[in-house]
């Protein structure tokens, strides 16, 4: 793991976690895998800290355990997975365009939990739904239940490995930690429930301030006595269905804004009948035939079957090569070739990159290193049509930046160098890895700056959360205008401004760690797939 | 041996010159003498931010953020005791959810001990009793080794409060008790 990866996981964990959580899983990441009483040793923290630690950290899948021989427990943290944390936002919000509020708030509290039974997931989500609808109307938790087995159908949330069920008959004292299995059938496989019920609205009552006995806190276990139906089917995101899907539109938005919009709506259709049958690693989907393709098109769209043919062979016929033809039968089947969908879209991320921060003459020499794989300077300054100085400096200023690398060919064993040649090459994946390397420094700056921002003004913000509250809570009693109006002056003017400003800086930050997010997407999907192949 | 050319005459680099590309008497490029400048000056400005779709993701962001932290998995550090606590910060406690997890998907020794800790002041009391000087000694013995237990049952009590849990909070008051009472009872031997 790079330096950069770990400072971000450790901010990513301090934010959602807490501090304590934070050290044990960096150490985790840090040293690979340890058992429990390593772990406490080395980072001082108590026994009880590190357990409770633990505990969180598994739930949430990113630390894994097994057990070695002698009955050792050795704990290991996925350093992939936290990262994934940064995602959040656009998954739930990926699920809120297939899916609706409903489907949002399922994917919603299943990431917010880690792992959740589906009778606990429906009643949150129909007591979180219910909160939002008009007053007397409730929501039914046949409803959920419903969305819920669509989004298990889809594969967007799967069972997570469960506790195997022994025979009672098995002698000696039990292991030491349960060897969770999962069975590739019953993944997806949602149990029979009948869940009853409508979500219920929380009592205001319930919400008064201080003085609360500790009765009333709410409990996440569940209050009731009555036997979960499910108990110990946990239901979990699946990830990795959702980069298919953000690598689907990612190839389609580039269909799109290469071609046309006909163009774009043909390759989802290729993709989204390719998404079953194809596995998220392959190189390039099943082949379909122009005929399956032309009845699966979408409704609205009646182009027709000729004019569905030449769009295809433009598809296969460009040099991008997203779409390939791979037989004639059935009227010419045609494959989507994803790994070098997902390499060109790399390489435009990369020449996007030089573009914008050496200036479009620099892009043009890139473009033209990358097209020509190997080229001399001499010959650079001839294609690119630039005066030698210049291209001189901005091939040596990309050379610095690690963007371009230089290979030798060497006339004489010797290897002198006034024989031997030098020719300046991009090679796209350590490119590519230099810069996802850049996006994790990036947003764990943004990250940084943001948390130091609210720092700064901490007690501005203290101050207008209290005042809000004041506010609130008399407008909740019934106060006159004036009274509120009083309140609100609290907050002078110039303070009110630096809370704009403070909100404005915190909203781009923000935004601009959902961006990089989407570059580090398309670049980690590159180099998965690409390292697969090798 | 390419390098003794340049300890005669004129300098010699080790590469070529003019294969990378400088004619002969050319100005080189400056060498790099310290690290990189902290905060660079960009050449280009950068693209603005595409921040019309992007409302709700941000809203989404920012909500998450703050759930997050009311989520009984987020652990707090403790903080030291204040001596004066503000009274607003009773208005501004967060009433956070208790979490158990399935103590079956978890290895055994991760179920959380029964602590014993209790058991230990009550025989050392019972010893306090007979001779003046023997009480003086053990008075002094135990006041040592009562602040050793005396912080370690703060550390516990610290701990379990962090946890948030029912039982331990009572425990923790529990063991507060005894150790103020343990405190007077030898203050009332010594003075005697």
């Amino acid at each position: 793991m790079t330096q950069a990866e770990i400072k971000l996981c450790s901010l990513l964990l301090q934010e959602h976690f807490g501090e304590i959580v934070e050290k044990i899983g960096v150490h985790l990441i840090r040293t690979g895998s340890q058992p429990l009483r390593v772990i406490a040793h080395d980072t001082g923290t108590s026994l009880d800290q590190v357990k409770k630690a633990l505990c969180v950290l598994v739930q949430h899948n990113l630390v894994s355990y097994q057990v070695h021989k002698r009955g050792v427990v050795e704990y290991e943290a996925q350093c992939s997975r936290v990262l994934r944390m940064l995602r959040y936002p656009r998954y739930i919000y990926t699920t809120k365009t297939l899916y609706s509020d409903t489907g949002e708030l399922i994917v919603e509290e299943l990431l917010l939990n880690g792992k959740l039974t589906m009778s606990a997931v429906v009643k949150k989500v129909a007591d979180r739904l219910t909160e939002t609808m008009e007053d007397g109307k409730t929501m039914d938790y046949a409803e959920v239940s419903n969305t819920f087995v669509r989004l298990a159908d889809t594969h967007f949330v799967q069972r997570c490995p469960s506790v195997p069920t022994t025979e009672n008959s098995d002698p000696g004292p039990p292991p030491p930690a349960p060897t969770l299995v999962i069975n590739e059938k019953d993944m997806y496989l949602v149990p029979k429930l009948t869940l009853i019920g409508k979500g219920k609205r929380r009592r205001s009552s319930d919400e008064d301030a201080a003085g609360e006995p500790k009765a009333k806190r709410p409990k996440y276990t569940t209050d009731n006595k009555e036997p979960i139906p499910d108990d110990g089917i946990y239901w979990q995101a699946n990830l990795d269905r959702f980069h298919q899907h953000f690598r689907d539109q990612a190839i389609v938005s580039a269909v799109a804004n290469r071609m046309d919009q006909t163009s774009s709506e043909i390759v989802r259709t290729m993709l989204r009948m390719s998404e079953i049958t194809t596995s998220s690693s392959a190189p390039f989907t099943q082949p379909l035939s122009s005929n399956e393709i032309f009845r699966s098109l979408p409704v609205g769209y009646n182009i027709s079957k000729q004019v569905l043919d030449q769009y295809l062979t433009l598809l296969a016929d460009d040099p991008l090569e997203f779409v390939g033809k791979s037989g004639d039968s059935g009227g010419g089947m045609y494959v989507i070739n994803l790994h070098k969908a997902l390499a060109s879209l790399a390489t435009a991320t990369l020449e996007s990159v030089v573009q914008e921060r050496f200036g479009s003459r620099c892009a043009r020499i890139f473009r033209l290193v990358l097209q020509k794989k190997h080229i001399e300077q001499k010959q650079v300054e001839d294609f690119a049509m630039i005066p030698a100085k210049e291209a001189k400096d901005m091939l040596y200023k990309m050379l610095s930046e690690n963007f371009m690398s230089l290979q030798e060919i060497p006339k004489t064993p010797d290897h002198a160098p006034s024989r031997t040649f030098y020719l300046y090459t991009v090679n796209i994946l350590s490119a590519a890895r230099m810069l996802l390397h850049r996006c994790y420094k990036s947003i764990a700056n943004l990250i940084e700056r943001r948390q130091f921002e609210t720092k700064e003004n901490k007690r501005l913000l203290e101050k207008s959360q209290r005042v809000e509250a004041i506010i609130a809570s008399m407008q909740a009693t019934g106060a006159e205008e004036a009274q509120l109006q009083e309140i609100e002056e609290m907050i002078t003017a110039p303070e009110r401004q630096q809370l704009e400003t403070l909100k404005r800086n915190v909203n781009k930050l923000d935004a601009s760690e959902i961006q990089v997010d989407e570059t580090i997407f398309l670049l980690e999907s590159y180099i998965e797939c690409t390292m697969k192949r090798q | 041996m390419a390098g003794n050319k340049g300890r005669g005459g004129c300098a010699a680099h080790t590469f070529n010159t003019e294969a990378v590309g400088f004619s002969k008497g050319e100005k080189l490029p400056y060498v790099v003498l310290k690290p990189p400048p902290l905060f660079p000056d960009a050449d280009y400005k950068s693209v603005p931010l595409k921040t019309e779709d992007e409302e709700y993701m941000l809203a989404l962001k920012q909500e998450l953020r703050e759930t997050m932290k009311r989520m009984p998995y987020f652990i707090e550090t403790p903080e030291e005791r204040q001596d004066i606590e503000r009274y607003s910060k009773r208005y501004m406690k967060v009433y956070k959810g208790e979490w158990i997890p399935d103590w079956r998907r978890l290895p055994r020794e991760m179920t959380p001990r029964n602590k014993c800790k209790n058991t230990g002041p009550k025989p050392e009391k019972a010893k306090d009793t007979d001779v003046l000087k023997k009480i003086e000694e053990l008075g002094k013995k135990g006041d040592g080794e009562n602040s050793e237990e005396e912080n370690e049952k703060e550390e516990g009590s610290k701990e379990e409060s962090k946890e948030g849990d029912d039982d331990d909070d009572d425990d923790a008051a529990e063991q507060e008790g005894y150790d103020e009472e343990e405190q007077e009872e030898e203050n009332d031997y010594i003075n005697s």
